[in-house]
This record gives structure tokens, C-alpha cells and sequence, in this order.
């Protein structure tokens, strides 16, 4: 446990999670402005 | 439903271009003045792209009208020594007349050499634009910083990453600001970074999808007509912050000082504290430039009636704050009816310090169902004038309900 907890303290993993989390949220932002808002009428 | 975005459109490609164009200039160009004519061309180069040689004339006169002003107002103070009051009246009735005309644009497009303004001045937010351009004036007037440039003057009042929606920079913060700023570091970078893209996703993920699964424009039935209230207020604030962390996220990259205009407003407890967190920039511009005044005026007047001087002065700096928004019927009583709220906090809060004193109010604000209590009334009340606020069919559907 306390191995796996140095790696996840890690600033780099760190990091790495804040740079993955940006990504994520951009990749939703140009779904939602193009097909996500199609998709959202047509399910509901 | 009334839609209460910016002109600038977000999703336009050629702006995010332009900003990385900026950005790719500025982060390496470590000399003043080259910074300052880069961002000033920029800027002014950038709204005649993006809105076309009409908008790009109306902003460069703008700019350099204000530029005029600044030099004139610095050497009237420089040559009496004091503030030049009527110069300084003079100059305000300029930009309201221009206010004026950008908020009646049906009225002024009667005028045929006026007709292309108030397009041109919606374009590039004319409202934040305009108290940007007095609270330069008054700054310069009153001695309190120099009077910029021409390219001092557009980089203050048309940065292009705040012109979509705010905020209203204090001028004496801005020239305060280092001509160079520091080189930011990896993790300052990600950090700018973080808040712009959390700022499109608030926006079009967060604020969009909540639009487009739960709001109706008023027209559901039963409870769900009070739950909308709620939404509609936490969709007006999401959307409206997005744009404040794109700017702020954006004014990082540039090196220019973009403060924050939000801060947790939904959990305010009472509508002090809220004014202090939702459009900060614009509460502050209300606090220095017309509710301080007012009341000191009155205060010197009346010394002995301090809280009717305050009440006085929350009256006028709503009332014009209402104004400010739209020049409609429904934006005058929003104007009052915060103001009023803001008066019986006022009220309130001296009637309580008198009646516990100092030790018992800190105890009365430690009070955790008390806080609760006037964190949500502070929230109704928001929500609903809010709502009555932006939403012609609220009233109807408001009145249907209750009746």
C-alpha cells in the first residue's frame, strides 16, 4: 500500500493526472459543441 | 428565454487562432513598450477581423478619444494642481451618451450617421468597455496614476480575451501591473491552461447540457416550475463564470493581469458577502465609483444619520447597476429590490451588533443552522430576481402559478 501511495504522491503522476483531466474535458467540450447536443435531443 | 451571453462568440475558431497568435508573440517579448504596441495592435487588428472595418473604427475612436481625454484631464491637473471636475463631468457625459446609445439601438438607428454604432458597440461590449473608459478617467483626473498612452489606453480598454464578458479591471490595478510580467513556470503554464479549459467545459459541457435536458423557459408545470428557478440560476452563474476563468486562464498566457470575477457566490450568506463573490469586478467598479461617493457626500452632510446615507447610496448604485444591465422595467426593479435587500443586511447587522455587541454577532454568525438558514433565503432571493430579471416569460408563468 504505502508503495502504491508514493507513486500516486508523485508530482509527475500528479501532473501527469492534471494534463489527462484537461484532455478529458476538452475532448467533452468538442463532443457537447458538435454532436453532443444532437445526441442529448434525439436520446431524450 | 432570454439568452444572457456576449457578442464574441467562443466557438469561433478564429478567435482561439488569434488568442495563440498572441500568446506565441508576447510570452517571449520581454521589452515594455514592444509589448504594449504588440497587444494594442493585436487587439485593435483582431476586432476588425472579427467584426469588420465598422466595429475596428467605432474601437480605435473609442481608444483614442479616451487617450485624448487621459492627456487632457493629466495636463488640466498638472497646470491647477487639482481634480479638473468639469473637464472630468465633461468626459463622463461623452461616454454616456455613447452608453445611451448602444443600449437604445432602435432609437439611435433613426439617426443615419449613428446607425452603424450601436451594432459596432454591442460587438465589442460597450458596457464593460464604457466603465473601463470612466474609471480610467476619474483614476487620471484624480492623480491617482498617469495617464497612458495611446497603446496604454487600447490594451486597457479592448483586450480581446476580456471582451466577451468582463471583467471591469480597476484602472489603478492595472497600471500597477509589472511591464513585463515574470516568465511563468511549467505548472503555472497548466495551471492557465486548467482554467481555460475548465471554463469551456463549465460552458458548454456543464451549462450547456443543464440547458438543454433541464430548462423549459418557464413553461413546465407544478414543482418543477420552483426547481427550475434553481437551475436557471446555477446555468446563469455557470455560463457566466466560464467566461470569467476563459479570461482569467487567458490573461495568465498574455501576461496581463485579468482578475477573477466570481468567487463561490452560490454560497453566500446574505447579500453582502454575495455582491463581494458574483461579478466582482462590476462591485467593486459600483463600490468605488458611485456608492462610495454618494455616501460620503451624504455622510459629510449629515453626519449624524450614517445608516440613511448608506441606505441612500445602495439605492442609487443599484438602481444605475440595474440600468447598466438593460435599460428595461425589469432591470430597474432587480436594481431595487437588491438594493432594498442590501439595505436590510445593512439594517440588520447594526441592529444586531448594538443589541449582542461584537463578541455575540461573531458568535450569531458562528451559528451553524443560522448560516444555513440565510444561506439558502440569500439564495432564493438571488434566484428569483435573477429569473425576473432575465426571463420575460418568469412573470407571467410566476403569477399563472401562484394564482
Amino acid at each position: 500500500m504505502s508503495a502504491l501511495r508514493n507513486i500516486a504522491t508523485r508530482r509527475s503522476v500528479h501532473v501527469a493526472w492534471r494534463v489527462t483531466w484537461v484532455a478529458v474535458r476538452l475532448i467533452l467540450v468538442f463532443w457537447m459543441a458538435e454532436t453532443g447536443r444532437a445526441f442529448i435531443y434525439q436520446g431524450f | 428565454m432570454v439568452d444572457a451571453g456576449p457578442v464574441l462568440d467562443l466557438a469561433d475558431p478564429r478567435f482561439w487562432s488569434l488568442l495563440a497568435v498572441a500568446v506565441a508573440v508576447l510570452v517571449p517579448l520581454g521589452h515594455a513598450m514592444a509589448r504594449q504596441w504588440f497587444f494594442a495592435t493585436f487587439s485593435v487588428a483582431a476586432i476588425g477581423l472579427l467584426f469588420g472595418p465598422g466595429t475596428l473604427a467605432v474601437a480605435t475612436g473609442i481608444a483614442v478619444a479616451t487617450y485624448v481625454a487621459g492627456q487632457a484631464l493629466a495636463g488640466a491637473r498638472l497646470r491647477s494642481g487639482a481634480t479638473p471636475t468639469a473637464l472630468l463631468i465633461a468626459t463622463f457625459a461623452g461616454a454616456l451618451i455613447l452608453f445611451v446609445a448602444h443600449k437604445l439601438p432602435h432609437q439611435t438607428a433613426a439617426f443615419a450617421p449613428l446607425a452603424a454604432l450601436p451594432p459596432s458597440l454591442m460587438a465589442i461590449g460597450f458596457s464593460y468597455v464604457c466603465l473601463r473608459m470612466i474609471d480610467l478617467l476619474r483614476v487620471v483626473a484624480e492623480g491617482r496614476a498617469p495617464a497612458p498612452g495611446l497603446a496604454g489606453s487600447i490594451g486597457y480598454l479592448l483586450p480581446l480575451h476580456m471582451l466577451a464578458a468582463g471583467p471591469i479591471q480597476s484602472y489603478e490595478a492595472h497600471a500597477r501591473q509589472p511591464p513585463v510580467p515574470p516568465t511563468l513556470s511549467m505548472l503555472e503554464v497548466l495551471e492557465a491552461l486548467e482554467r481555460i479549459v475548465g471554463g469551456l467545459f463549465k460552458s458548454y459541457v456543464l451549462a450547456g447540457g443543464l440547458r438543454t435536458l433541464l430548462l423549459t423557459g418557464f413553461e413546465a408545470e407544478g414543482l418543477y416550475f420552483l426547481l427550475e428557478i434553481q437551475l436557471f440560476y446555477l446555468w446563469v452563474y455557470l455560463d457566466f463564470s466560464a467566461y470569467s476563468d476563459i479570461a482569467v486562464g487567458l490573461g495568465r498566457l498574455l501576461g496581463i493581469a485579468t482578475p477573477a470575477n466570481f468567487d463561490r457566490p452560490l454560497g453566500a450568506r446574505n447579500l453582502t458577502v454575495f455582491w463581494e463573490r458574483w461579478h466582482i469586478s462590476l462591485s467593486q467598479f459600483i463600490r468605488r465609483n458611485i456608492f462610495i461617493p454618494v455616501q460620503l457626500t451624504l455622510a459629510r452632510r449629515a453626519p449624524r444619520h450614517p445608516l440613511r446615507a448608506a441606505s441612500i447610496a445602495f439605492l442609487v448604485a443599484f438602481l444605475l447597476c440595474g440600468l447598466w444591465h438593460a435599460f428595461s422595467l425589469h432591470f430597474l426593479i432587480w436594481g431595487a429590490l437588491h438594493s432594498f435587500g442590501l439595505i436590510v443586511c445593512n439594517l440588520y447587522r447594526h441592529a444586531l451588533t448594538q443589541r449582542l455587541g461584537r463578541d455575540g454577532l461573531k458568535r450569531y454568525q458562528a451559528n451553524r443552522p443560522i448560516r444555513w438558514l440565510a444561506t439558502a433565503i440569500t439564495f432564493e432571493f438571488s434566484a428569483v430576481t435573477l429569473a425576473f430579471a432575465l426571463d420575460r416569460n418568469f412573470t407571467d408563468r410566476l403569477v399563472e402559478w401562484l394564482g
